[in-house]
């Protein structure tokens, strides 16, 4: 399916390919009704997604339920068939690679998951948790292992003791950190990070965003980082894209797109954030509920909940056409029919404003 | 801010205490909780896991799990009447009655296999003296006050066949159906996606207004508790450690842990990837005492006091208390 397209777009000689490509990806699932279980159409995960992230740096999937973002990690790390697409890892096409190719890459490519809880052994030591990639690769001789065990260990801020311990007696950021080092151990290019720390507390979480950050300066490790959470993905994220029902509606660089957002679902996922320290503050409440992937809207798959649209009473286009991705006036990219007139008709985004909805 | 009322509060929670049974021990989840939340006022405890800020709510509303955890000391004034040690019956006609709760994940705290217009007809008929025709109106009146489309017809529908978002506006229907002085509010949208959230916070904030409820707001985000609330209460281990209204304590908190909390979110408009101040370290084991603050082995400020005397909590400003010796005048800087 993408022999035809790696061929037509050969690297000009000289430059490096960015780490990671994904170019039109879908993952749609079957959706089956009645008795028999019939397919009656498809659930569009993903539609249509394009992104690339680059050497060392980080690359953030923002948005809510059925925004896809999980699927797209899942894609990457190949544990989720696509339905078309490619995904280029350092110019390789992933899903052409086999046997030893395969193995060699996927030492490359790590991911790190929302429960650590969830993803540990429970019956392995942490010292066995760490060891088994070492030796699935072949990167240390079982008398080199301990020893690479505990540097993991004190890398990620553990106590290089702890390797004799189950995964039940550590707490949710420790055990994090776990799976930070399991995700490290094999010097990956690229981590997956799927909600590494909303379900963390606040204190905690700082720690492992500041592990994340440090081990990306010294380790030079990129990040694809899913995450809702906009402040922290401004954070610790180079680029961004958000995604709303399967597609990307905006993208470009964190200081462009939380500076001037010219989505009206950008601007509506900013306002929601909310300052302890601005206390009250307008936002955008956006009526209506998230539409599930396997009904969406026609036209512009947010024209049931946006608020530019009715400040703009209601154009046609939007319930008919599909925007595409467009250069925005910044150099970003942006899915709106209308994204010229979003600075103009955003409330004011003054955090001393009275409070209330708009 | 709501300014200090006359008369009696609403509630009064005087030097409350509870344990909790565990596998390895007596865990002492709750150590000496004080507060007292006029009508009408909206107040907030913060605090992360394992601060007793749901315990100690459970036990407001008499729902400790029985033969697990119990109230060992202290009182809890509603109404003039103390909840600790209140009989079952009178208890189950105060909660939904005149106290009624949200919880976090409404599908649990929903019969899956009742309608929506039955189980809050049968709420209403439980404490209100209404025919059932009137019970009836009564749950459309509340649909409708909760924004849910096509109320009459929804009555027959399912827990199942709502979104998450109208789940918890359902929750927050059958909350108010009985009009109570209190709703208690357990992180009622930490389970929901932000556009979502930022609904049901604008919701609550409309409806308390409009019936003059009061309510406390259990959250461990600080960013909603300062949405929706007057007052705070920010936790830790067992006890308040600092409290007052909530533009001030988090506008200029005076207690290492709450400067810290606040340091360690990343917020919309700081410095990007600086480093973020975490707090190192994790909170005390409850299961043994605890001489001196429970703070001190993570706080930056601990002097000799901090490891002998637990600090009571002493006012700063009006209305404004803190519990540390040291009580740091820092600001904390957008992150």
């Amino acid at each position: 399916m993408s022999d035809e397209r790696s061929a037509a777009t050969p690297m000009p000689a000289g430059t490096t390919p960015p780490l990671l490509e994904v170019e039109r990806l879908r993952v749609w699932f079957p959706v089956r009704r009645g008795i028999l279980r019939r397919r009656v159409g498809s659930a569009k995960a993903v539609d249509d997604v394009s992104f690339t992230v680059g050497h060392g740096s980080t690359m953030a999937l923002v948005g809510e339920s059925g925004a896809g973002k999980t699927t797209i990690g899942r894609a990457v790390v190949r544990v989720q068939p696509v339905t078309s697409g490619t995904i280029r890892f350092k110019g390789e096409v992933l899903s052409e690679l086999v046997g030893s190719d395969l193995r060699r890459r996927r030492r490359e490519f790590q991911m790190i998951f929302q429960d650590p809880f969830g993803s540990l052994d429970p019956r392995q030591t942490v010292g066995d948790i760490l060891a088994e990639p070492l030796a699935i690769h072949g990167l240390a001789s079982p008398g080199e292992r301990p020893t690479r065990v505990r540097e993991l260990l004190s890398l990620v801020g553990l106590d290089p003791a702890f390797a004799s311990r189950y995964p039940r007696e550590f707490s949710g950021g420790q055990r994090q950190r776990i799976g930070v080092a399991r995700a490290i151990a094999v010097h990956p290019d690229l981590i997956v990070c799927d909600e590494p720390v909303s379900s963390l507390d606040v204190s905690i979480q700082a720690q492992v965003i500041n592990l994340l950050i440090r081990l990306q300066g010294e380790l030079g490790v990129a990040y694809l980082f899913i995450a809702h959470d906009l402040a922290v993905v401004r954070h610790i994220a180079d680029r961004v894209a958000v995604m709303y029902l399967g597609r990307i509606v905006e993208m470009g660089s964190v200081e462009e797109v939380y500076a001037n957002p010219a989505h009206p679902y950008t601007v509506a996922l900013l306002s929601a954030v909310l300052n302890p320290r601005a206390g009250r503050r307008r936002r955008i409440v956006l009526s209506g509920e998230i539409p599930g992937v396997d009904r969406p809207p026609a036209g512009c798959s947010f024209h049931t909940r946006c608020w530019l649209r009715t400040r703009l009473g209601n154009p046609e286009i939007c319930g008919q056409v599909e925007p595409v991705l467009r250069g925005a006036t910044g150099g970003w990219t942006v899915a709106c029919h209308f994204a010229e007139e979003t600075p103009r008709h955003q409330p004011t985004r003054a955090p001393e404003a009275a409070g209330g909805a708009v | 801010m709501v300014s200090l009322q006359g008369g009696e509060p609403l509630l009064t929670v005087r030097d409350l205490a509870v344990d909790m049974r565990q596998r390895h021990g007596v865990v002492h989840a709750v150590r000496g909780l004080s507060y007292s939340l006029d009508k009408g006022e909206a107040m907030g405890i913060a605090g992360e896991s394992g601060s007793g800020k749901t315990i100690s709510s459970l036990a407001l509303l008499g729902l400790l799990p029985a033969g697990i955890s119990r109230v060992v000391r202290g009182s809890i004034l509603f109404a003039g009447r103390d909840i600790v040690g209140m009989q079952d019956t009178e208890l189950r006609a105060l909660r939904g009655g005149r106290i009624s709760m949200v919880f976090q994940n409404p599908l649990s705290s929903l019969n899956p296999v009742m309608t929506i217009g039955r189980q809050l007809t049968e709420a209403i008929r439980l404490h209100l003296e209404l025919s059932a025709d009137e019970a009836c109106g009564r749950a459309i009146e509340m649909l409708e006050l909760v924004g849910i489309p096509d109320p009459e017809r929804r009555l027959s529908d399912y827990p199942h066949h709502f979104s998450g978002g109208m789940r918890q506006r359902v929750m927050i229907a059958m909350a108010l159906s009985c009009r109570p002085d209190l709703i208690v509010a357990d992180e009622p949208t930490t389970a929901l996606d932000v556009t979502i959230q930022a609904q049901v916070l604008d919701l609550l904030n409309r409806l308390r207004h409009e019936l003059g409820m009061a309510v406390i707001l259990i959250s461990h985000d600080l960013g909603v508790v300062a949405d929706t609330t007057d007052r705070i209460a920010i936790m830790y281990a067992g006890r308040i450690v600092e409290t007052g209204p909530t533009r001030q304590v988090l506008g200029a908190p005076r207690h290492p842990y709450t400067i810290g909390l606040l340091r360690s979110i990343p917020s919309l408009d700081g410095l990007r990837r600086r480093e973020l101040a975490a707090i190192e370290g994790a909170p005390p084991d409850l299961s043994v005492d605890i001489t001196g603050c429970p703070f001190r082995d993570r706080c930056a400020w601990a002097i000799q006091e901090c490891a002998e005397i637990d600090p009571p909590l002493e006012p700063v400003a009006p209305r404004h208390t803190v519990a540390c010796w040291v009580k740091p005048a820092e600001t904390v800087e957008a992150t």
